[in-house]
């Protein structure tokens, strides 16, 4: 081992400058691969919606004048029902995907110290049914609860509600969330709801920073919002063959009923979900080639420094390493002194680079509301670095390994 | 002296050509990246309307309800119409304009058939000299047309060219759904980015088609849009100018002097306390005035993740230098006999270092070239990608001298130690080994 340090000290700036290399690399490429990785999470993660490729959601209707009475729409969505091929039909005010109109609030949990979800309302009718989500506990909304008239909105009114499975451990840690009764922000006379039943997944309309968990924080409310500007229609296919007919045949129903009564030359958009869920996700998915581009060219940049620094402090040493050989020392025992030796040095610089990564993270969390580092980074990071220091340094020191005692006779 | 320093860069180069190839690329990859950022963090922080942002201010005041106060919130983005009047008769400023953005249904002379519809602005007369609005035909109407809420509209020179075939359009019937104005002035082409006066129909809106009065507009009930926040009452009847509990009005003004600016700062408060008094506000004052940078800055116009992005890629390029050195600290050591042989010559060691130093600025002009080219290319991805300033990413003249600049400053940056280190060899034991 002796024989490996010391000449690092001798001969410091080689190594200082493998070293340096390597930190900044394992920094940047932590902090990439982190926003990377959050990045990901609405792209990989299950949004809930069953068979996306037959559900057919009309959005942008704006009516002229007042918005329609929600007897009105109730009497639209029963003729698109009727349309053949339809398995259930929607009324809307917001929609998965749909980002025109959002709903997001703070939701409590019960007690004293309750716990608090940013979550996604959407409030429609048969919305469970429509979007095709699972249930996993509790029942579906009532006919009775679908057919209540809000006030307003209805964000800020009692009744029932369906929440995800997520959503439900949140607030309910370690328990039943069925029968409990969730408030709708922190105002004293907030909405309040009765958990009724509870689905695996749907996802939130925000997709900013949301990781694993939140990004699953929904609910769903019945009935129709009253005085809603921009209702939406969503219709689900019995089966994906009757697709393009339903399609026809909701373009024609609506534009039959609500198009005298719309505003002219705001066209609604008719669109199966899938696209919606594709064009939502094209922003993060352009930033998951960026960031995954920056780090691969960064950690190729890196070991391309790491192997022409060694290669060339192997040449310097050609004749310290024909002496070596001469007195003995076996071909493997050059090359596993060339690795160990670069092991060492990009040790120090993973361990340098690991705190720089986390005073990175640190800064960044201060200015941008980004999460912590997780921990969990660094052993999967230095592994990574070390294994690509070693890529780099196998054909300096396998060159050095090649050198014959013979040269410790000859000058240089 | 010089033009012999480039010979021997030049031979020096193409002697190790994987080497140099390798130099130029990680300089190129770095300043490609960063230029590309730096473009556009750029074109995003440039200023929408230069030599007047300092002078034109944005006022908030703090109509809201007790619920939710505390001290350090911020008063609402938007005034209600109410307030906005009330600051716009107060003629405190050398000149200011309530505006909002709305939507109006053309009817060109061809027939209602062919009607579309178009992004309006509702504003006061001042809309137009405050921002220095430039005119293809006529002009601006006057503040007496607001008050006598005068059937008069100003038309963007695309709209113009679109109903009337010429851009000398003023005179010319307008007809709007059921009403006609006179259209007294035609725009010349003018795109402030950002969307200064109105960030809530997007940072980088398109600017509108269609001007009219704000009174006139409001008697006419015309559709507003853009975002509005509400505490209280929200009118059933589309009445906007009577949604007390709505802030929906974007107000700018305009003041010259610092001592403008304080009294109107104090004219802000005051205002708030009297309308305290009269039982209309129940906050304490809280009022806001920022100038055109200061609102931009103040509403994240410049998203987080670019600026994370540009962070990123100036990160890259350190990578890219640090590389560089190393590359650079071999190849000038490898020449310690060449630079050993003009040392014992009698060349100074200033005279080498030199000589190293032009060889490294070769190599950061031709990173900078090939920069150049990743840079272009990384402009065009970022145009393609779903974002709303993706249009404004665009190089310009500063940016491609900057990026020459900053690749070779980039490279003699990374050649300093490598050529310091190179100079401090000893002729004499080197030449003897040899």
């Amino acid at each position: 081992m002796r024989h490996i340090i010391k000449p690092l000290f001798r001969h410091r700036m080689m190594p200082l400058l493998v070293l340096l290399q390597v930190a900044l690399a394992c920094a940047i490429a932590c902090n990439a691969l982190f926003l990377l990785q959050q990045k990901l999470v609405p792209i990989v993660s299950p949004d809930g919606v069953g068979n996306p490729d037959r559900l057919i959601v009309a959005w942008n209707i704006a009516p002229r004048g007042q918005p329609w009475p929600t007897s009105r729409l109730d009497q639209v969505a029963a003729e698109l029902r009727a349309i053949p091929g339809v398995g259930s039909v929607s009324v809307a005010g917001s929609f998965p995907m749909e980002t025109v109109a959002q709903m997001n609030g703070g939701v409590y949990g019960e007690g004293a110290h309750p716990a608090k979800a940013d979550t996604a309302v959407y409030i429609g009718t048969h919305l469970r049914d429509t979007l095709g989500l699972k249930l996993v506990a509790g029942r579906d909304f009532s006919a009775a609860e679908e057919g209540v008239s809000y006030k307003g909105m209805g964000l800020d009114e009692n009744g029932p509600a369906i929440i995800t499975r997520a959503l439900a451990e949140r607030l309910f840690p370690g328990g039943d969330a069925l029968g409990h009764v969730l408030r709708l922000g922190d105002a004293a006379d907030a909405g309040r709801r009765t958990v009724v039943g509870v689905v695996e997944h749907l996802m939130r309309n925000k997709f900013g920073q949301d990781d694993r968990e939140d990004i699953d924080y929904s609910m769903l409310f019945p009935s129709i919002p009253t005085n809603w500007p921009m209702p939406i229609f969503a219709l689900r296919a019995r089966s994906a063959a009757e697709v393009d007919g339903v399609l026809k045949a909701a373009k024609a129903t609506l534009k039959r009923e609500l198009g005298p009564e719309m505003i002219q030359g705001i066209d609604p958009a008719y669109e199966m979900y899938g696209d919606m869920r594709e064009r939502q996700m094209a922003q993060p998915k352009a930033a998951v080639w960026l960031l995954s581009g920056v780090s691969l060219i960064v950690l190729l940049v890196t070991v391309v420094g790491i192997m022409g620094l060694t290669s060339y402090w192997v040449q310097q040493r050609t004749r310290q390493i024909g002496i070596r050989r001469a007195l003995g020392a076996r071909r493997g025992n050059i090359l596993r002194d060339v690795q160990l030796e670069n092991l060492l040095v990009v040790g120090g610089g993973i361990l340098l680079g690991m705190a720089l990564a986390y005073a990175i993270n640190l800064w960044l969390m201060h200015h941008y509301e980004l999460a912590r580092l997780p921990w969990t980074y660094l052993p999967y990071g230095a592994a990574l670095m070390l294994l690509l220091g070693q890529l780099a340094v196998l054909s300096p020191a396998l060159r050095a390994a090649r050198v014959p005692p013979v040269v410790a006779t000859r000058s240089v | 002296m010089f033009g012999y320093y480039l010979d021997l860069a030049w031979r020096s180069l193409g002697r190790n050509k994987v080497l140099t190839t390798l130099m130029v690329l990680a300089i190129a990859l770095g300043i490609g990246a960063s230029m590309t950022m730096i473009t556009v963090l750029h074109v995003m922080t440039a200023d929408p309307i230069p030599g007047r942002s300092g002078q034109l201010f944005y006022p908030q005041v703090d109509p809201q309800g007790m619920e939710g106060y505390s001290k350090a919130s911020d008063p609402p983005d938007q005034l209600t119409w109410l307030d906005a009047m009330s600051l716009l008769h107060a003629r405190k400023g050398v000149r200011q304009a309530a505006m909002s953005a709305g939507r109006v249904t053309v009817v060109p002379p061809q027939g209602a058939t062919h009607a579309f519809i178009a992004d309006a602005r509702y504003a006061t007369a001042d809309f137009f000299p405050m921002f220095d609005v430039p005119f293809a035909d006529g002009g601006g109407w006057a503040a007496s047309d607001d008050d006598k809420h005068a059937r008069v509209a100003v038309i963007a020179r695309e709209l113009a060219d679109k109903l009337y075939g010429t851009p000398h359009a003023v005179g010319q019937l307008l007809r709007l759904g059921k009403y006609d104005f006179r259209v007294v002035g035609v725009l010349d082409d003018w795109n402030p980015a950002p969307h200064f006066y109105d960030l809530s129909m997007g940072s980088y809106a398109k600017p509108e088609q269609v001007f009219l009065p704000f009174e006139t507009a409001m008697e006419l009930k015309q559709g507003t849009q853009g975002s509005m926040m509400c505490w209280g009452d929200f009118p059933t009847d589309g009445d906007m100018t009577k949604a007390n509990g709505c802030a929906w009005v974007q107000f700018w003004v305009q003041l010259d002097t610092p001592a403008r600016v304080a009294s109107y700062r104090d004219f802000l408060a005051g205002y708030s306390e009297q309308q305290k008094a009269l039982g209309r506000f129940a906050r304490p004052p809280n009022v806001r005035l920022r100038d055109v940078m200061q609102w931009l800055d103040y509403n994240h116009v410049v998203p987080g993740s670019v600026q994370l992005q540009t962070l990123l890629a100036l990160g890259f390029l350190l990578v890219c230098l640090v590389n560089t050195v190393a590359m650079l600290l071999v190849k000038f050591l490898r020449r310690g006999g060449e630079l050993s042989v003009r040392r014992a010559m009698g060349a100074s060691k200033r005279a080498v270092f030199a000589q190293l130093l032009v060889e490294a600025a070769l190599v950061g002009l031709a990173g900078g070239a090939v920069g150049l080219l990743l840079a272009a290319f990384g402009l065009w991805v970022v145009r393609q990608q779903p974002v709303e300033y993706a249009a404004f990413a665009h190089m310009d003249g500063a940016m491609l001298a900057a990026t020459f600049v900053l690749a070779v400053c980039a490279a003699l940056l990374a050649a300093l130690f490598p050529a310091w280190r190179a100079c401090r060899i000893v002729p004499a034991r080197l030449l003897k080994t040899q």
